[in-house]
């Protein structure tokens, strides 16, 4: 949960970090980082697996 | 480019055809189960809440609101991302009390009807405008693709042809388990067809249309100065408030409640599911851009909502137009056939069934299911009365919005319910219908009026600039949360509710109270239930709970029958609504005393901490980590030990006790003590009833009728400072019987000693008459006359009375306890014995020669086994002739005390007397002051537990004759009228 939770202001800010770099032309950014977190928690949710 | 109508009528129509095709084969079993159960079927069918918003409306609000469309997607994948709180706790409530809808969940927890009506009307209106979007989606392609079409009667036809496979394939049972695999199946090939189609585009879009990523980008970089009028920044307040939409109203939509919480049985999917779904999400959210790009460069003359189409009118490609088509038109019927089949389920439960009950003379089930499919027709009237209605003015983005505003005022509830404990109905309903009021007037109003003014099509813009729809979000949901939490605060929460938030509420535990019902066993269960449900359904229903819980119809311990009254009201729950199973339980199955004193039901909790032990974690986790291996140490103790409440109903049945009563955990746990087997209620209930904490008790063998088997019971209470859950008593159950033979054979071997000890005196005192005998036989020759003759022969006669005698008491006293463990207490007379163990002290003539005085009143009479009762003499007095000197008198005294109905029993010497600090060792086992080889230190232990065994009590003092500091008295009371209990007659 404690991963979970750091994650989530990433989640809440997502669109607001193509700003990170005044251009258009990254606005696959958000995509990148939203990947990112998906995998973070598949990982989780895959450890969490294992140890029950 | 030109298409007809009828053409797209009849690819529409082929395509449906495919998915009821593809729905009869996997219900017929035609597809192998592994391929329609398997995991991936169920990911993609939770793709179906990406309805034609996700296929064409996505693309108008990133037009709109460049990365705010995001909001969709990314709001579902935070309320995955948090499954383990919030769905995997509405998963199981909705498994356990059979809750089909959100509207189920809130009269379940909120315990009231009128609860379940608001919600069930607040979401089918939210729902609504959803649904006609989707119609209006399919509609708005075909006019698109031929100005010409008739769209109402297409509208029409496509709602007709969902109703038909909705009626179909989704209200053939009403069991409350009832899944709907073969649709899940299609729904997962529809949303599959979907991401694939759309993927396909979104790469069509950026190799085809946009020249290759390199080229896109270039052209992102170098957008139109006017790009950016159309299409401004993201305002904070817009992406938090579509975040806020998308992430609550989710879990109130039917379609998801259907698929998240109905159509799945597998907890584990539902960890699948919180990292699987979001790639799902990711895939449908990414073509977006690309695609909306690819639609302006083109100049598409379309709305923007509508860009995914342009792709193939830009490249000409008749094949790309069908293909989007196509996933546009599964994006859209996915989504209605399941959301009506869940709303109908929500509407018969709380619009229906509250207020009209069937007649009992008709089959109930098939009355529900027929309603079922009226309110499915009436449902997809509305949907599409709603469509023409709107008159294709508004655009999906407004729709969208409207209809998730209005489901978002239910999450105040919904949050309330696993949350907040101190939640309540009035809150609830104060709540949502300021919310709901405030939605209506402020959007879903304006909406319908715009809808009913306005001719043509609204600008794209007209939700998300105009109508200041952030602000009826915020509004809403604020003033929504605001009264609910002061309602709730303000007003009572009924016991009722508090039970239920003890269910609901994810910190608390689900208690439940051990009350008895009135009804006694399963037959009357039915007999009740009969009455507002007719035989043959209550027969059914509480057969089909009975199989739930592999109880028998027979079954008539009080733990089950609670078990069976709570799986009846979730069964019933799950055909009928929560509200309906509740009034109809609480009439019919009642409580006998509902304001006795209440004790928690400890075995119901166990089941329940053992079912959610996964979802603790720290601290918690720990504990139940310990609680469960205290509860093992107890179960494998190798000792039977039984709980029992104050009422006597059996808490705790650990499997030594099992196995020593032959009575499974199963059976007895739950049961009260009076419907043990006969044996087993008479020893426990004559234990619990008596005043000893400790009781040796000997039962018939049932493997072997000539034996006995000997058991010894403690008992302890629960102290004052226990908890509430501590009440009762708890029993230790432990056989004796090996522990009993040894010990017979341990007296026998001390009685075979003694009789080796007594060898010598035997020897003489039988030599004596036998030398008479001789003596006499010798004189016999000479005897001159009959009288002579005859005296001789009656001396003779004499002499061997004696010995006979002697070798009888040798017999007896050999031969006590050589009866397999099998011993019966009969009246003796006490005198007797004592006088018998004195004739058999006094052959021996190694030892002192003391005198031996038997007072015992010739008159008393005890129960008793005499040869052992005469063995504790024997041990006594012996040790007293050893202790006294040379002529010193042992004598012993009895006095019965009637009053007490015991007798007294005193063995008094004038010995040396007993050390004090040995005086209370003296009857321990292999205890002797004795030089070595003269004592087996077993004779007083023997004698102490041959008294116990007579259920009496032997003591010692010394020095008796406390003026001369000399002697010993041994005290031994013994019943003198036996209370003889039904486990040793």
């Amino acid at each position: 949960m404690f991963v979970k939770i750091l994650i989530l202001p990433l989640y809440l800010i997502l669109p607001f970090t193509l700003q990170w770099f005044d251009s258009r032309v990254y606005w696959f950014v958000p995509f990148v980082l939203w990947l990112l977190v998906i995998i973070i928690n598949a990982l989780v949710e895959r450890s969490r697996g294992q140890a029950s | 480019m030109s298409f007809d109508w009828w053409q797209l009528v009849l690819g529409a129509i082929g395509y449906l055809l495919t998915l009821f095709l593809a729905v009869y084969f996997a219900e017929k079993g035609y597809l192998s189960d592994r391929l329609i159960k398997h995991p991936l079927v169920y990911v993609l069918a939770f793709g179906v809440s990406c309805s034609s918003w996700a296929f064409y409306g996505s693309v108008g609000m990133a037009y709109e609101l460049q990365h705010g469309y995001m909001a969709f997607y990314v709001g579902l994948s935070v309320l995955l991302l948090f499954s383990a709180i919030v769905i995997r706790p509405l998963f199981n409530l909705a498994r356990n009390y059979q809750l089909a809808s959100l509207a189920d969940l809130f009269a379940f927890r909120y315990r009231s009807r009128w609860v379940g009506l608001i919600t069930a009307a607040g979401v089918f209106l939210a729902v609504l405008p959803l649904l006609s979007l989707q119609l209006q989606a399919i509609t708005d392609v075909i006019t698109l693709l031929d100005p010409d079409a008739h769209t109402r009667f297409i509208a029409g036809l496509v709602a007709v042809i969902l109703l038909y496979i909705t009626v179909l394939f989704g209200t053939r049972d009403v069991r409350p388990s009832e899944k709907h695999p073969g649709l899940l199946f299609a729904l997962a090939i529809e949303s599959g067809f979907k991401l694939f189609v759309f993927l396909f585009i979104g790469a069509i879009a950026v190799f085809k249309v946009n020249g290759g990523i390199g080229d896109m980008q270039n052209w992102v970089r170098t957008a139109p100065a006017n790009f950016s009028n159309i299409n401004p920044e993201l305002m904070p307040t817009q992406w938090f408030a579509l975040l806020l939409l998308f992430l609550c109203a989710p879990l109130v939509l039917p379609h998801l409640f259907q698929i998240l919480f109905r159509e799945n049985s597998q907890p584990q999917r539902l960890r699948l599911i919180t990292w699987a779904a979001p790639i799902y999400l990711f895939l449908m959210a990414l073509p977006v851009f690309p695609i909306m790009w690819a639609g302006i460069r083109t100049g598409s003359p379309f709305n923007p909502e509508y860009f995914t189409l342009s792709i193939g009118f830009a490249l000409e490609s008749p094949t790309l137009i069908w293909l989007t088509y196509l996933g546009g038109l599964s994006a859209s019927c996915g989504i209605t056939i399941i959301a009506v089949l869940s709303l109908s389920s929500m509407l018969l439960n709380h619009v229906v069934l509250p207020f009209y009950s069937p007649r009992l003379d008709i089959d109930i089930y098939q009355w529900l299911i027929w309603i079922r499919r009226i309110i499915i027709g009436l449902a997809f009237g509305l949907i599409f009365s709603l469509y023409l209605f709107l008159n294709q003015v508004q655009n999906q983005s407004t729709l969208l919005v409207t209809s998730y505003t209005g489901l978002l005022q239910m999450a105040p509830g919904l949050l309330g319910l696993l949350f907040w404990a101190n939640a309540n109905r009035k809150g609830f309903i104060a709540g949502a219908l300021a919310g709901l009021g405030f939605w209506l007037t402020m959007q879903l109003w304006p909406v319908i009026i715009d809808s009913m003014s306005l001719s043509d099509r609204l600008p794209l813009h007209f939700a998300m600039d105009r109508d200041n729809w952030t602000f009826v979000v915020y509004g809403s949901i604020a003033l929504n949360a605001m009264t609910f939490f002061i309602v709730s605060l303000l007003t009572q929460t009924s016991s009722e509710e508090k039970n239920a938030a003890e269910i609901c509420v994810i910190s608390s535990v689900d208690r439940r109270h051990r009350i008895p019902l009135k009804a006694k066993n399963a037959r009357e269960f039915i007999e009740a239930l009969s009455k507002p449900l007719g035989r043959v359904m209550a027969e059914r229903e509480v057969r089909r709970g009975l199989k739930k819980l592999k109880f028998d119809i027979s079954e008539y311990r009080p733990y089950a029958l609670r078990r069976l009254r709570d799986t009846l009201e979730a069964n019933l729950s799950g055909i009928m609504g929560p509200s309906v199973a509740q009034a109809m339980v609480s009439r019919y199955l009642p409580y006998e005393q509902a304001e006795a004193v209440r004790h928690e039901d400890i075995h119901f909790l166990e089941q329940n901490l053992d079912n959610y032990h996964y979802q603790l974690s720290g601290m918690s986790a720990e504990l139940d980590r310990l609680r469960r291996h205290h509860r093992e140490t107890l179960y494998r103790l190798p000792i039977g030990v039984c709980s029992l409440s104050n009422d006597g109903e059996i808490l705790l049945w650990n499997g030594v006790m099992a196995d020593l009563t032959g009575i499974d955990e199963d059976q007895a746990i739950g049961a009260k003590v009076d419907l043990l087997p006969g044996h087993w209620y008479d020893l426990i209930d004559s234990f619990i009833q008596g005043t000893e904490d400790k009781i040796t008790i000997e039962q018939d063998n049932p493997d072997s009728p000539h034996s006995k088997r000997w058991f010894s019971l403690h008992r302890t209470r629960f102290g004052q400072s226990s908890t509430d859950l501590n009440e009762g008593i708890i029993i230790l159950l432990e056989d004796e019987t090996e522990h009993k033979m040894l010990e017979t054979e341990l007296v026998h071997s001390e009685r075979l000693a003694a009789i080796g000890r007594l060898a010598a005196g035997v020897a003489h005192e039988i030599g004596n008459p036998i030398t008479g005998i001789d003596c006499l036989a010798q004189d016999l020759k000479y005897a001159e006359s009959a009288d002579e003759i005859s005296d001789i022969g009656d001396q003779i006669r004499h002499q061997a009375d004696r010995v006979t005698k002697i070798v009888r008491s040798l017999i007896n006293f050999s031969h006590a306890g050589q009866d397999q463990g099998k011993s019966e207490h009969h009246p003796h007379n006490l005198s007797d014995i004592v006088q018998e163990a004195i004739d058999l002290l006094t052959l021996s003539r190694d030892a002192k020669q003391v005198r031996f005085e038997n007072h015992v009143n010739p008159n008393l009479q005890v129960m008793c086994e005499p040869q052992r009762l005469s063995q504790v003499f024997i041990n006594l007095l012996g040790n007293a002739r050893d202790a006294s000197p040379e002529g010193e008198v042992v004598s012993v005294e009895a006095e019965a005390e009637v009053a007490r109905e015991t007798v007294s029993v005193e063995v008094i010497d004038r010995g040396s007397g007993i050390d004090a600090e040995h005086l209370d060792h003296i009857f321990d086992p292999f205890f002797t002051t004795k030089e070595v080889g003269k004592g087996t230190g077993l004779g007083l232990f023997l004698s102490y537990t041959i008294v116990e065994e007579h259920f009496g009590h032997i003591s010692a003092q010394s020095p008796a004759f406390i003026l001369e500091d000399i002697g010993t008295r041994f005290t031994i009371r013994l019943p003198l009228h036996v209370d003889v209990t039904s486990g040793n007659t």
